[in-house]
């Protein structure tokens, strides 16, 4: 069933078809996330704000073809928040390094260089390794052309290779 | 005919399962380069995939998401059943009430404690009137997916000389006035009181959120009242934009819920909090929520009389099966001040002192311990798992304070001796050599399983075999001579932060500068501090190394513009023969969580080795004046005696990052040319910012210099 189809029959309050859709983009909006923030944690907050945020706002979705990039656009309006709230606020207080955790276990090698790529390179590079979303569907929700996503995904391999070869 | 090169440019896509085109494939049956490229592609996408795994969702997300977009049937629905569904529509939220009455305003009756929860509560939701619904329809329980951070945010207009923290969480239906939660002693929720008096209690709160509550959520809080024992229920708005489980040093959790024909009537959630400390924010995130036997929720009707929740420590409810009892009954561990942080997979609990454990059901722990002392607990919860481990720890130096057990290194000790199910087991000596030694620093809990095996948490390095009593329910006592089977359990680093007054953060505790002057005085000076470590390095450490050096890995954090003199001085600490950190992690103010810079141990100012005076050296000097740039002079000094001024005076270090770290590269090119081994110093006067510093050790290390002299100077 298409996005299309999928959205109509959720705006008439079907619960199935919502859970379809979201189903169905979950992993994308998943890559986005993670393209926009460090860790997975954070990642999957933005994912379900930003889907609590898309199905509010449904009926304002002016072409439902267009459902999948509509939703990036929220997932990173949402991070944009999130950093946003991170630089308001104000430096920590005396208390909170007593409480001070554990850091964060060490990721390797790859995650760090994945991390260091540009926020396009690594949204690319995720949902075409981790997702294996064919590089046409990847170039409409990023709205470029297939050449264009295919070029993004090619340098941001190469230079994760060219990372990895170095460990 | 396609050429290699362009086979080769297709092949990542191919790989990650575009299609290949029958081009392409004839290219590659035809060309075994392109062939073993293609498999080299393959190999390293796998590997890429195999170690990207760890950022991929975990399985809970799809649940969480899903219950989210659910959300607006079940508004739908309620709307046809508007009493059914009424009031505290859906929600979560979690109160764990350890919490102290600080207003000596009550309500009238509230004192006596005589007044009924029921009529309490009635009272409580009746006045609040027009709300969504009614709250004698009861509130049932539902599933709860917190958000996994919640931020708070410093509110200074409040505060005067106290931290005052906001979380945007929690907001009043009743008294939007005061509808803040404050983080200061962990997280303290300030919350209007029932029937709209002014009475304000203070109580610990976490909040989950129901997910999938896209409008604000209607929650109920508990509020006990700790002297007379009195509850009472409150209605409260969260702001779904911040939401979260809190854990803290006075915290909570009990969730309530909605839907009530979705779920029981009673579950359970299981949370933990680690929070770290962002540069600009507290983060409390929840490591994990299941449904599990940790902590208790409960959901009961507002009017229902409310049961007898057992409060641990701090008054987290948890099943009695925790409980220990000691040995010695005028000793007491657990306190009302609890801390919860979550390490890796593993949840630690640590507590304060002066409540005594109670006495577990299936469980029973002696603590082995002689002479009155204080300990310091901590509860290990492995996830997944229902199995126990308390730690106790010797308190480190007068009030430090803070949770130790959760920074060092532990190992897990499991004993294949089986005992008798319900027997008392405790590790009496520890053999070191021919030699028994109390076992008090091994600290060592047990809890019998299942199985009548033992397991604890070790916090010592003996690794002789433990002399195990035994004590049977039939009242006889046998003794058994038990290897050690241990599994090593991670623990972080000692982080001491910094500010730019000199003032120490380390555990919780502040400890002021020194006083005295290092150049003066000679290093290893601010005892408080050297203590402090010096005490933490020894129980890092299961056996320092034959150098003296521990095993403690120390993070220095220091604010933008602390001046070089005050981390300089905690790297002589450091550096002292009772200390000898085994590594020290560099970090700035604002630069948190980015690549840290990580010098060997020794690099905290010791005395150089009279043997390196013969070795060339590298010597930066970072210079500066009241109000001006950081300047730099750079000398080349080979091993002959000769002195080559590379470059004197740069007039300000910020604009000269990149020759210097050209001129760095060539002389360390040069000594590496001859064979020279040298050692590059970077002395910096007092007042140079830390920041220039630890850039300039960055730059060293990254021209793979490693062999750093750190030293500061006097003007």
């Amino acid at each position: 069933m298409s996005d299309q189809a999928l959205i109509q029959r959720a705006l008439a309050g079907d619960r199935r078809s919502r859970e379809a859709l979201a189903r169905r983009w979950l992993g994308r909006a998943y890559g986005a996330a993670l393209a926009k923030v460090r860790n997975a944690a954070d990642a999957e907050d933005l994912v379900q704000e930003a889907f609590c945020r898309a199905f509010r706002r449904l009926d304002q979705l002016k072409d439902p073809t267009r459902f999948g990039p509509w939703l990036l656009q929220i997932v990173r309006n949402a991070a944009r928040d999130l950093h946003r709230r991170g630089q308001r606020s104000q430096p920590l207080g005396e208390r909170a390094e007593g409480l001070e955790a554990a850091p964060e276990p060490v990721d390797g090698a790859a995650v760090d260089a994945w991390r260091a790529l540009p926020d396009d390179q690594r949204l690319v590079c995720w949902l075409k390794v981790m997702d294996g979303l064919p590089l046409r569907d990847i170039a409409e929700l990023m709205g470029c052309s297939k050449s264009t996503a295919h070029r993004i995904y090619t340098q941001g391999l190469a230079r994760l290779r060219k990372e990895l070869s170095r460990c | 005919m396609l050429s290699c090169h362009q086979v080769r440019d297709l092949l990542p896509a191919i790989e990650a399962g575009e299609p290949a085109g029958g081009d392409v494939r004839d290219h590659l049956a035809s060309c075994a380069p392109c062939r073993a490229e293609a498999a080299a592609t393959r190999a390293e996408l796998d590997r890429l995939r195999q170690e990207l795994a760890v950022l991929a969702p975990s399985p809970l997300l799809e649940d969480r998401v899903l219950a989210a977009v659910r959300e607006p049937a079940r508004r739908a629905v309620r709307t046809r059943h508007p009493m059914r569904f009424a009031m505290f529509a859906g929600l979560a939220a979690a109160v764990l009430v350890a919490g102290v009455l600080i207003a000596a305003h009550l309500p009238e009756g509230a004192g006596d404690g005589a007044t009924p929860d029921g009529a309490r509560s009635n009272d409580a939701t009746g006045d609040q009137g027009g709300g969504e619904g009614d709250t004698q329809q009861g509130v049932a329980s539902g599933v709860v997916f917190p958000r996994t951070a919640l931020d708070a945010e410093r509110d200074r207009r409040r505060a005067k000389g106290k931290s005052t923290w906001t979380a945007r969480f929690f907001t009043l239906q009743q008294a939007p006035q005061i509808g803040t939660a404050a983080l200061g002693q962990g997280v303290l929720a300030r919350i209007g009181a029932a029937a709209g008096t002014d009475t304000a209690t203070r109580v610990a709160a976490g909040l989950a959120r129901l997910t999938g509550a896209t409008r604000k959520p209607t929650c109920a809080v508990e509020v006990l009242h700790p002297q007379t024992g009195a509850r009472s229920w409150i209605r409260a708005r969260i702001d779904t934009s911040y939401t979260g489980s809190l854990l803290l040093e006075e915290p909570l959790a009990r969730a309530l819920g909605l839907d009530e024909r979705a779920l029981p009537g009673t579950v359970t959630i299981e949370g933990a909090a680690r929070l770290t400390a962002h540069r600009a924010q507290a983060r409390v995130r929840i490591a994990r929520i299941a449904f599990d036997e940790s902590l208790e929720v409960q959901v009961r009707r507002a009017g229902d009389p409310l049961p007898a929740v057992p409060l641990f420590g701090g008054g987290i409810p948890v099943k009695p099966r925790i409980e220990i009892h000691g040995e010695r009954p005028d000793m007491g561990f657990v306190g009302t001040k609890l801390e919860v942080h979550h390490l890796h997979d593993r949840i630690f609990i640590s507590a304060d002192r002066n409540v005594p454990w109670r006495e577990t059901e299936r469980n029973p722990v002696v603590l082995p311990l002689e002479g009155k002392q204080t300990l310091h607990a901590a509860l290990e919860y492995r996830k997944g798992e229902h199995e126990l481990c308390y730690v106790a720890l010797p308190t480190v130096g007068a009030g430090t304070g803070g949770p130790l057990a959760w920074r060092m290194r532990l190992e897990r000790v499991t004993l294949t001796q089986r005992f008798q199910p319900g027997a008392e087991i405790a590790i009496a000596r520890v053999w070191r050599g021919a030699n028994a030694v109390p076992s008090r620093e091994s600290a060592a809990f047990t809890l019998a399983d299942d199985k009548g095996r033992v397991s604890f948490v070790h916090v010592r390095g003996e690794r002789g075999p433990l002399l195990v009593r035994e004590r049977r329910t039939d009242g006889s006592v046998h003794w058994h001579t038990l290897a050690m089977d241990t599994e090593d359990v991670r623990v972080g680093p000692l982080r001491i932060a910094l500010r730019k007054n000199g003032t120490a953060h380390v555990h919780g505790k502040v400890i002021p500068p020194p006083t005295d002057t290092p150049f003066v005085h000679g290093p290893q000076t601010w005892p408080a501090l050297r203590t402090l470590l010096a005490l933490v390095a020894g129980m890092a450490g299961f056996e320092r190394k034959p150098d003296g050096a521990s095993t403690l890995t120390v993070v220095v954090w220091a604010e933008r513009g602390t001046p070089w003199k005050f981390v300089a001085r905690v790297l002589m600490v450091c550096a002292a023969p009772d200390v000898r950190v085994a590594s020290l992690r560099l970090e700035l103010d604002q630069e948190a969580g980015a690549v840290p810079y990580e010098l060997p141990r020794d690099r905290g100012l010791l005395p150089v080795d009279p043997s390196a005076t013969k070795m060339a050296k590298l010597k930066l000097l970072l210079r500066r004046q009241d109000g001006t740039q950081t300047s730099w002079r750079l000398s080349d000094r080979r091993a002959q005696g000769s002195r080559q001024d590379v470059s004197a005076d740069g007039p300000s270090l910020a604009r000269a990052w990149t020759e210097l770290t050209n001129r760095m590269g060539k002389a360390a090119s040069r000594a590496a040319t001859a064979k020279q081994p040298f050692v590059f110093e970077i002395v910096a006067w007092s007042d140079v910012p830390y920041a220039d510093v630890r850039r300039a050790i960055a730059v060293a290390l990254t021209l793979g210099i490693d062999d750093i002299r750190l030293s500061s100077s006097p003007r």
